[in-house]
């Protein structure tokens, strides 16, 4: 009976064109006991890689990562900056993108190191 | 800065449409009219072409200079610096190399450069039959011109299907608005009626096909970028559209009457024609005043995030749901008997309107609107803002333990410690509190956020905003919707439950001994997932098993993450060595607990904690078999679980279901 009334409003999940944050590697608010090699963020859209820009702060303000923030060439809606290894201590990330359709978004995000 | 843009993108997609609709208007309707004109008309006809070109020339250096304003101003909100600033910085050549939208403005360059080329030779060129050539050799580059937007807008990051029909909107739009104009001018020459009645028809046969192609373009683009009724009405951008939608309604119905009932007058030849024709072009001018709105609309929609991807909030007190149908057999079976009665007057409706049988044509619609009315008035049920709107926050093991945190604090004292309404205030109220295990799946987020926020009136349910901050209230949602869930996981089985009634796998990070942390769902190609929460040394045997076909499951593409129940820090399962193929992994604590509660069983509901838990997680995220225990036998353990596993890796993939979605 259930499947003869399907539901009024199908909403279907699309690809989103206005890139919004989706999930973070390392997870946001999360405890790694590794130092990661790359700090990963995924957006729900493509990103323009000429001004989409992540840096990451340590727990005094200071930029602690390469300084290399790049969309990924084969999915464009990753964006991944390499850290050398990092000590135990709380990290700050702090990213802004513009996705292909012209619109900009920004935000922040922290993780810690714990053994 | 967006006020800017708003103008620059405005001034530009009129001036592309003119440009394209004048040259539409040309070659289809002007041409065949100059043969068939009289001389006197043709004479009036050939003292406006000058003015004509000389109209386009500013129409091109207006979208010339609209072009460089956004082009400067896109610049200086790309880089996110004030606008003198990004003129002095190398922000533009940047925006021009660099991104899509840079390097379509130099397409575009190219295609004025065209279009400036071949005026200035249409204007050079006075023999009719050269410059009939020049003016049909520019349409198709006015066509790219007005095309290539397409490019700058929302269709740009979305699929094919979508730029297609955005092109053949724009293109729609630009020869019907566009062509407006030149109507109007060619109504004013006075010619004579059969010359003006023709023309008028040419352009009526212009205008339906652009109807027609704005329509279907419409109902594709707004599936994208709206998506569905409440992001039609509660947003923003939804709104705004809905506008657009009743001016092109209004110029529709214009575009009708001029159609039906002016041109027939003007086709006579005694004195009532020209007073058509004069109302004609009147109308033709309102239809482009119409449609000059419309563009600013459009321009405004350019500059907003679509419906689909914002919140909506609905505004009304109700709205339709099928769930009173479903609920009650007989009132389903009332709704489907007036849907089959309002599908039947309708046929007869439709048949009676082609042969003009008014009077049955109008009982037909009456009975098609008294079933909506009755339809509208049996499937409402109540709504608030937030019934629509999808939680901000992830469905993850983080938030639900954070949500259980303060369930325990606040709910539990009346909804009891599984969701049952048995807590131990709970004789005392005058209502039963809930029995959220039972209905917490079954509603959506958006209403359960509201009823905590704002309490239910009249019953004891009070509002725990703003005690509770927004984003402790959707932790509150997920964690009811977990507690539901569990509920229903006491039917889970050691066989692949069916997808549709299947509980979602709430998402965690893990790491995994050795390597970088991971997540349970991954942006792409998502495996097949066995959970495994064991005990030291008891779960031992079966870990070995297990880490000796780790071969065969990853040849089925499934992961195993293994994981201790105790939340060891340290986990490495003594008697596995290195390269056994087993990963075991750490997890936060939350991980732990969120997966104990899908752990319960019908036997005994409030068990001891088994030694080890099973959980199989298929591709889309859902867990769709259990096993609970440590087995006796590691052997027909791991056998049973392959078997499992393959039977989810030959399913075919899924689009994942909406949260919130109704049995």
């Amino acid at each position: 009976m259930a499947l003869a009334f399907a539901p009024v409003l199908v909403w279907v999940p699309l690809a989103a064109a206005h890139a919004s944050l989706v999930r973070t590697m390392p997870d946001a608010g999360s405890a790694v006991r590794e130092s990661p090699a790359k700090v990963r963020l995924s957006f729900s859209g493509p990103l323009e890689p000429a001004f989409s820009t992540v840096e990451v702060l340590d727990g005094s303000g200071k930029r602690v990562d390469k300084g290399d923030p790049q969309v990924d060439g084969n999915d464009r809606q990753l964006l991944q900056v390499s850290v050398p290894h990092l000590p135990v201590g709380t990290y700050r990330v702090m990213w802004r993108v513009l996705s292909v359709d012209r619109h900009v978004a920004k935000g922040d995000f922290t993780f810690n190191i714990a053994p | 800065m967006d006020a800017i843009i708003f103008a620059a993108r405005f001034c530009h997609f009129l001036c592309a449409m003119l440009l394209f609709g004048a040259l539409v208007f040309t070659v289809f309707v002007a041409v065949p009219f100059w043969r068939e004109a009289d001389s006197a008309s043709l004479e009036a006809w050939r003292g406006l072409v000058p003015r004509a070109l000389v109209l386009a020339a500013w129409v091109l250096a207006a979208s010339i200079v609209s072009a460089a304003v956004w082009l400067v101003a896109e610049a200086a909100v790309m880089s996110g610096t004030p606008l003198p600033q990004a003129i002095r910085n190398d922000a533009i050549p940047i925006v021009l190399g660099s991104t899509g939208f840079g390097r379509l403005w130099i397409w575009r360059a190219g295609l004025v450069l065209a279009l400036v080329v071949l005026l200035v030779a249409i204007r050079r060129f006075g023999g009719t039959r050269s410059r009939l050539r020049f003016i049909v050799g520019t349409l198709p580059v006015a066509a790219l011109y007005l095309a290539t937007l397409a490019w700058s807008g929302h269709a740009a990051a979305g699929p094919s299907l979508e730029l297609v029909a955005d092109i053949a909107h724009l293109l729609a739009a630009g020869a019907w608005v566009g062509a407006l104009p030149g109507l109007a001018f060619l109504l004013g020459c006075t010619p004579p009626a059969a010359a003006a009645a023709a023309a008028v028809q040419r352009f009526s046969i212009l205008g339906v096909a652009s109807v027609s192609a704005l329509v279907v373009s419409g109902v594709v683009n707004s599936w994208y970028l709206v998506g569905d009724l409440p992001a039609l009405i509660g947003t923003d951008y939804g709104r705004l559209l809905l506008a657009k939608l009743a001016l092109f309604a209004a110029m529709l119905a214009l575009a009708a009457f001029n159609r039906w009932w002016l041109t027939a007058r003007i086709k006579t030849g005694d004195g009532s024609d020209v007073a058509a024709r004069v109302l004609l072009r009147r109308n033709a001018g309102v239809e482009f005043g119409i449609g000059i709105i419309v563009v600013a609309i459009v321009s405004a929609l350019g500059e907003i995030a679509p419906a689909a991807h914002q919140s909506p909030l609905w505004p009304f007190d109700h709205t339709l749901s099928w769930q009173p149908a479903q609920q009650s057999l007989g009132l389903g079976t009332v709704v489907v008997a007036i849907g089959v009665i309002a599908i039947l007057a309708a046929a007869v409706a439709i048949a009676a309107t082609l042969q003009h049988r008014w009077r049955q044509a109008f009982t037909g619609v009456a009975i098609c609107v008294a079933g909506a009315a009755l339809w509208a008035w049996i499937l409402a049920v109540p709504a608030y803002p937030t019934t629509y709107v999808a939680s901000p926050v992830r469905y993850t093991t983080a938030s639900i333990i954070r949500g259980a945190a303060v369930y325990e604090r606040q709910c539990l004292v009346c909804h009891g410690a599984l969701g049952h309404g048995d807590g131990p205030a709970a004789a005392s109220l005058s209502d039963v509190p809930a029995d959220l295990a039972a209905h917490g799946s079954s509603h959506r987020p958006g209403e359960l956020f509201w009823w905590i926020a704002h309490g239910i009136p009249a019953t004891p349910m009070p509002a725990f905003s703003p005690r509770l901050s927004d984003s402790q209230i959707w932790d509150l949602v997920q964690f009811v919707r977990a507690q539901s869930d569990a509920a229903a996981a006491t039917a889970l089985t050691h066989q692949a439950q069916p997808w549709l009634y299947a509980i979602a796998a709430p998402d965690f990070s893990f790491e995994p001994l050795g390597r970088g942390q991971e997540s349970l769902q991954q942006a792409q190609a998502n495996p097949i997932t066995l959970l495994v929460l064991y005990t030291l040394p008891e779960s031992l045997p079966y870990l070995r098993t297990l880490a000796a076909e780790t071969s065969a499951f990853r040849a089925i593409g499934l992961r195993i993450v293994a994981v201790p129940l105790s939340g060891d820090a340290n986990p490495r399962p003594v008697g596995l060595g290195e390269g056994d193929g087993l990963e075991v992994a750490t997890v936060s604590a939350d991980v732990i607990a969120a997966y104990t509660m899908f752990a319960r069983r019908e036997a005994d509901p409030d068990n001891a904690s088994p030694g080890q838990v099973d959980y199989l997680i298929d591709r889309q995220g859902y867990i769709r078999a259990r096993w609970i225990g440590i087995p006796d036998s590691p052997r027909a353990r791991v056998a049973e679980t392959f078997d499992q596993a393959e039977l989810l890796h030959r399913e075919r993939q899924r689009a994942p279901r909406t949260a919130g979605h109704m049995h």
